[in-house]
């Protein structure tokens, strides 16, 4: 936290300086060697800079070049056995896998179906998933960018600009700076795809490398959670001690972190975003909190068998620890799909809180997205607040009407209904073939997680569902592109409805957002709101579960 | 003609008498079950569809698979859920019923009467006022209805204007004046006669207007309103998704599903609390305002009025009286105040003008009255041009009233003397706003008069209210520094700007509204109306003009601008009753939830989410809907008289209610469900 804070302070004062749109005569010395390199850029790409776009326009623009990008990168997959660098994966790939992989990574979900070191060539991990995973996790820096500052500076701006500049500026920088770090920590960094070698029985194995660090960084920064290895997080080459476990938790929250403060700078207020930060900082801690007890006490079955008071060392790496794990764990599951521990081994009190976070989506939320759903509940809370103060709501002094309520509204639904229909249609229509009904309530609980985190775009799992079928394949492929290109729409169509309407002055009688009050109404309306939608569900997932677990 | 009841205001806010309109109201909301007229409201069109449903289950209970309910069980849930709906039409037919008998005692005149119609060439002709234009000329006289919106043109008549303003004191009316030339359709010629031009067509007066403004704000919803409407059908939605979704889950688990058990569940989570009272809500928001004397031309203009950021007022008409009065007799010299005040009246009583007679006013109130019959001598009525007035006894005294100068040449033509301190006093009057008049006996000035605009005596320090609710008040006056800062001091005003030119108050109007604030304006003279046209809410005194009155969007009938703190104040409580039982209704939920949902997951092992301990399943079910129910009578009578709006800060305010709705709607409904569980117990 010490270090998070002040470094994401300063991201947040770079994001706000560079991408308020404004025309700003004197520029700094880094601005233009940034300008430097984004001009080819927009040469190549025909891209006008300054050109303002709607709203409309902005979500069609950056929707496309998600499509065409897909599109270019599924050929690239298709044929991946045909294209050069291939290492020992040799095979084709299906095509509900070769969809479930696209959908997962340009919508930022980066769910991992199939097993990277198996049936991915280094080629296409390092030419096309990075490629996607900077292109999607750009795009959600874009859109929670140009929701802010459509809302606090009325300016819609340019999707390509954004995406450009959120590649240019934020990712490709710290992507470089802590692929240093992580190198330097030991984590391999190369183009050689593997090394054999002969153990010291004499059986040949094969150890399979790649560039894991600057994949890691990607990984991390963009909260995208597509790994090198299937083990993700808690293999030894993606996360070899415990400082990298920091690094990479310091990683996970820097974007989302530096986003809000960037809020602050745009608003000239940064008790606001110190308030923001505050609710969402104390969720996590009480979530970190919450999960160490729990996993520190242990496996209560398990101890009474073995007659002694042991933490629950199930699925977590021994080198990393029941703190490390949790901390990770807890922040992962509000921000990306990376893992250092098998969740699935956790208590069920840590998934349903899990769950909880999937379905709420503010607390810090997967890049970009994140930001985009805590205006949206803030929102949600101002229109409440103003509503029993007697004036007509607003938000960072834009008045609320019935177009953005309708849209927040939607917001709030799309998650919902897509998880909870195809959660239910998957267990009637695709139900797991076994008798025990300790296994029926835990296939509930993993098909529920699965569908929450591929529409919350986090893409965490507990892995033992056998997910790499056509059936999972294809309809979480669906379930994440229309998550996220819903929210993506809805919220982009917000900003542009609240850009166009005039900033109203404070007085005496508006409320102010920067209290404490705030915080706690806004933690209030956002913990309320999941809950009355999802409290069934959790409450059957978590209490069968610890039923179960006796 | 019917009476309208004095103003039912008290302090602690309305007080509603029900009774005599409940049986109205009753009968309606049997008819207001009708599937098309529920779909105006989303959540109690959801409600009915369910109730529908319940019928067809308690005919045929097996309809969607086996279940242990029996008929009576469900006929039981199709009770309560008619009940709910009966509940949710009462509240809205109530509303309704005592909105219109608030604008049915306004239509007095909807009927057509017969008018004496005066002709060009001076002949009267009787017709009725349907075939009354605008531009013509009427005659009324004693005991007549004035039956249109016009201007007096000629005649002087004291007016009963009681049926508009509630005030019982009559009101004379004469021509030529900005305040007093207006009459208002409704109101009763009480002495004497009148000669009206017409100013605004048959039902279109503004008494009709507000009685079909009245009748219109059932059917629209405001902005905000639609707003909240449209959160709550999100809120219904996700609900409903839920609902739609749970058997699926339960079927899974091959667990049982109840059917009626799930539309109960979804009954209790819809927020119908808030969902029921939108309505009324609305409708009493602008039934209190009627109540205030107050014509409003839109339902928009309410919610707006809470809104306003900046209130410009007008002074001249608005603040003050608009004519200058003799405040205060100032002796000089040896004569003592009762001289100075008989003189004053003897001097005054030839001048016909507003100000002579308020000198006369004033003297009478030191008891100086004269008979003035009992005086012979010669009088000097005051005329524009000699701007004195006087007499001359025959005894020889010599008696003048009038403007400084005058008097001044006066005594120094005959050789008077005037006192050292004489220009000290007239210039201290000067400089405080008022208007000074000498009064001369012989060659002697004897004292002075203070004329003054009045301040009305309702405004005195009410304005500091309207900074303790947020919104910055500015005085426009065209008088010096001195004057507007003794005014705004007295008013309670924040802020005053002196010395402006009438057409300078829609430009600082606009001025502001280009900063995003919402503008109220306040005012009367027909130099106001390009300002009132253009604030956002712009409300004129029932006292001003023609043009003010057009040009405004709300008239005050009392001509109180201190009203506009009230109109403000029921603008604010309009929304903050919503949120209220919003918050109400969404935390209620909660409990809802732990009592509804062990009743339908029914497996085994998950009797602990049973935290409430209710009897049975049916038995929750049963007490949830009905606790579900009967919170919209409880709530009706707040819903209908408006949550407390006080003036504190937002922030306190805010915790105030947040407590009280929200932490009181999550606790609430826990003993409420209780409770009515344990009754349940004890008869069943």
């Amino acid at each position: 936290m010490v270090i998070l804070l002040p470094l994401s302070y300063l991201l947040g004062k770079f994001i706000s300086i560079n991408f308020s749109e404004s025309n700003e005569p004197q520029k700094s010395r880094l601005q233009n060697i940034f300008e430097c390199i984004e001009k080819p850029i927009y040469k190549i790409c025909g891209i006008n800079p300054k050109s303002e776009k709607s709203a409309k326009e902005y979500f069609f623009s950056l929707f496309w070049s998600n499509m065409v990008l897909s599109a270019i990168c599924f050929f690239g997959l298709y044929y991946q056995n045909r294209l050069p660098f291939n290492g020992l994966v040799n095979h084709q790939l299906d095509l509900p896998i070769i969809f479930h992989i696209l959908s997962s990574l340009i919508t930022n979900t980066c769910q991992t179906h199939h097993i990277p070191e198996l049936h991915l060539t280094p080629f296409s991990n390092i030419f096309i998933l990075s490629v996607l995973m900077f292109y999607s996790s750009a795009s959600g820096i874009a859109t929670g960018i140009m929701a802010m500052r459509a809302i606090i500076l009325g300016k819609i701006g340019n999707p390509y600009t954004d995406v450009i500049k959120a590649m240019t500026r934020i990712l490709f920088p710290i992507c470089f700076i802590v692929t240093i770090i992580f190198t330097a920590l030991g984590m391999p960094n190369t183009f050689n795809t593997h090394i054999s070698y002969e153990t010291i029985e004499n059986i040949k194995e094969t150890l399979i490398l790649g560039p894991v660090a600057g994949f890691e960084a990607i990984k991390l920064i963009g909260e995208n959670g597509q790994s090198c290895f299937n083990a993700n997080s808690a293999h030894p080459f993606e996360n070899p001690s415990y400082l990298t476990n920091f690094i990479q938790i310091i990683c996970i929250l820097i974007v989302p972190t530096a986003l809000i403060i960037t809020l602050g700078f745009w608003l000239k207020n940064h008790r606001q975003s110190w308030i923001i930060l505050s609710v969402l900082f104390s969720a996590l801690i009480f979530e970190f909190i919450t999960v160490g007890v729990l996993e520190l006490n242990g496996n209560h079955g398990l101890n009474s068998i073995i007659n002694s008071k042991q933490p629950n060392w199930v699925g977590k790496e021994t080198r990393l620890g029941i703190v490390g794990s949790s901390v990770f764990e807890a922040a992962i599951s509000n921000v990306s799909g990376s893992s250092n521990s098998a969740l699935e081994s956790f208590h069920p009190v840590t998934i349903a809180l899990s769950l909880f976070n999937l379905s709420n989506q503010s607390f810090f939320g997967v890049q970009g997205f994140g930001l985009v759903f805590t205006i949206n509940f803030i929102l949600y809370t101002v229109f409440l607040i103003g509503l029993i103060l007697g004036k007509t709501p607003e938000i960072f002094g834009k008045r609320i009407g019935k177009n953005e309520i309708l849209l927040s509204s939607a917001l709030l639904l799309i998650n919902p209904i897509l998880v909870l229909l195809s959660v239910v249609f998957t267990l009637n229509f695709h139900p797991i073939r076994s008798t025990s009904f300790y296994e029926h309530v835990h296939y509930f609980t993993q098909v529920f997680y699965e569908f929450a985190s591929g529409a919350a775009s986090n893409g965490s799992g507990l892995e033992s569902l056998n997910d790499n079928t056509p059936y999972w394949n294809i309809s979480l492929a669906i379930v994440m592109f229309l998550a996220r290109y819903l929210a993506m729409g809805s919220m982009i169509m917000l900003g542009g409805s609240l850009a166009k309407k005039p900033a109203i002055p404070t007085t005496q009688a508006t409320f102010k957002t920067d209290t404490v009050l705030f915080g706690f109404t806004f933690l209030f309306m956002s913990v309320i709101t999941t809950t009355l939608t999802y409290f069934p569900f959790i409450v059957l997932s978590t209490l069968t579960e610890i039923l179960m677990h006796g | 003609m019917v009476k309208r009841t004095q103003k039912s205001q008290n302090k602690h806010g309305f007080s509603i008498n029900y009774s005599h309109v409940l049986p109205y109201a009753f009968i309606d909301s049997l008819k207001q079950f009708n599937l098309l007229s529920m779909l105006k409201n989303p959540i109690m069109f959801v409600v009915e569809a369910c109730f529908i449903l319940m019928i067809i289950i308690t005919i045929k209970p097996d309809l969607f698979g086996p279940t242990s309910l029996s008929r009576i069980d469900n006929l039981l849930i199709t009770l309560i859920l008619f009940l709910t709906i009966f509940f949710s039409n009462l509240a809205e037919m109530t509303a309704k019923h005592l909105a219109r008998a608030q604008s049915e005692g306004l239509s007095i005149i909807h009927g057509d009467i017969e008018v004496k119609r005066v002709l060009p060439n001076g002949m009267i002709e009787y017709i009725f006022t349907s075939q009354l234009e605008k531009g013509n000329i009427i005659k009324v006289k004693e005991g007549d209805l004035i039956p249109v919106d016009g201007e007096v043109i000629e005649g002087i008549a004291a007016v009963d204007e009681s049926a508009i303003t509630g005030e019982s004191s009559s009101v004379l009316k004469e021509p030529g004046t900005d305040t007093s030339s207006s009459v208002t359709s409704g109101t009763r010629v009480l002495a004497d006669w009148l000669l009206i031009k017409v100013t605004s067509e048959a039902g279109q007066t503004y008494i009709d207007q507000m009685a079909s403004i009245a009748e219109e704000t059932e059917r629209h919803k405001s902005p905000n309103e639609i707003s909240l409407t449209v959160q709550l059908i999100g809120i219904a939605i996700s609900f409903l998704v839920v609902t739609v979704t749970l058997p699926g889950l339960l079927i899974y688990f091959n667990t049982r599903v109840e059917f009626s058990f799930l539309i109960a569940l979804l009954i209790c989570l819809l927020p119908t609390t808030i969902g029921s009272l939108i309505t009324p809500i609305r409708i009493s928001g602008f039934d209190r305002i009627n109540k205030l004397n107050v014509l409003v031309m839109s339902e928009k203009l309410l919610e707006c009025a809470g809104d306003i950021d900046l209130l410009l007022l007008d002074k001249t008409g608005t603040i003050t009286f608009g004519n200058r009065m003799a405040n205060e007799f100032i002796p000089l010299g040896s004569y003592s105040i009762t001289d100075v005040a008989k003189m004053a009246f003897i001097a005054s009583y030839f001048d016909q003008t507003p100000e002579g007679k308020s000198i006369l006013a004033l003297a009478k109130r030191y008891g100086a009255e004269i008979d003035i019959k009992q005086i012979s001598g010669t009088p000097h009525e005051f005329t524009a041009h000699t701007r004195m007035s006087g007499i001359d006894l025959d005894n020889g005294e010599v008696l003048r009233k009038g403007a400084c100068d005058v008097i001044k040449k006066l005594v120094i033509s005959k050789q008077g003397k005037i006192w050292n301190n004489t220009d000290q006093i007239i210039e201290s009057i000067a400089a405080q706003g008022g208007t000074p008049l000498l009064i001369s006996k012989n060659n002697e000035i004897i004292g002075l008069i203070n004329l003054k605009d009045m301040i009305k005596p309702s405004i005195k320090e009410r304005f500091r209210e309207t900074t303790t609710l947020g919104v910055k008040t500015i005085m426009c006056t065209g008088d010096n520094v001195t004057t507007a800062k003794a005014i705004t001091k007295e008013t309670g005003i924040e802020d005053y700007i002196a010395q402006t030119k009438p057409e300078e108050k829609i430009h600082l109007i606009r001025n502001y509204q280009s900063k995003g604030m919402v503008v109220g304006m306040i005012g009367d003279g027909t130099n106001d109306a390009p300002a009132l046209a253009q604030a956002d809410i712009g409300l004129s005194m029932n006292t001003g003009t023609i043009a003010a009155k057009e040009a405004s969007n709300m008239i005050d009938l009392d001509s109180d601008p201190t009203k506009i703190i009230e109109i403000i104040r029921i603008g604010r409580q309009l929304l903050t009753t919503r949120g209220a039982l919003t918050t109400f209704s969404i935390t209620n939920d909660i409990s809802k939830y732990f009592a509804i949902l062990p009743a339908i997951i029914t497996i085994p092992g998950l009797e602990i989410l049973n935290i409430m301990h209710l009897n049975s399943g049916l038995s929750a079910i049963i007490s949830t809907l009905i606790f579900n129910m009967i919170i919209i009578p409880i709530m009706m009578p707040l819903a209908m008289r408006g949550v407390e709006v006080k003036a504190i800060e937002p922030q306190k305010m805010l915790r105030h209610n947040l407590l009280l709705f929200g932490i009181g709607g999550l606790i609430i409904p826990f003993i409420g469900i209780k409770l009515i569980d344990i009754l349940m117990g004890r008869f069943l």
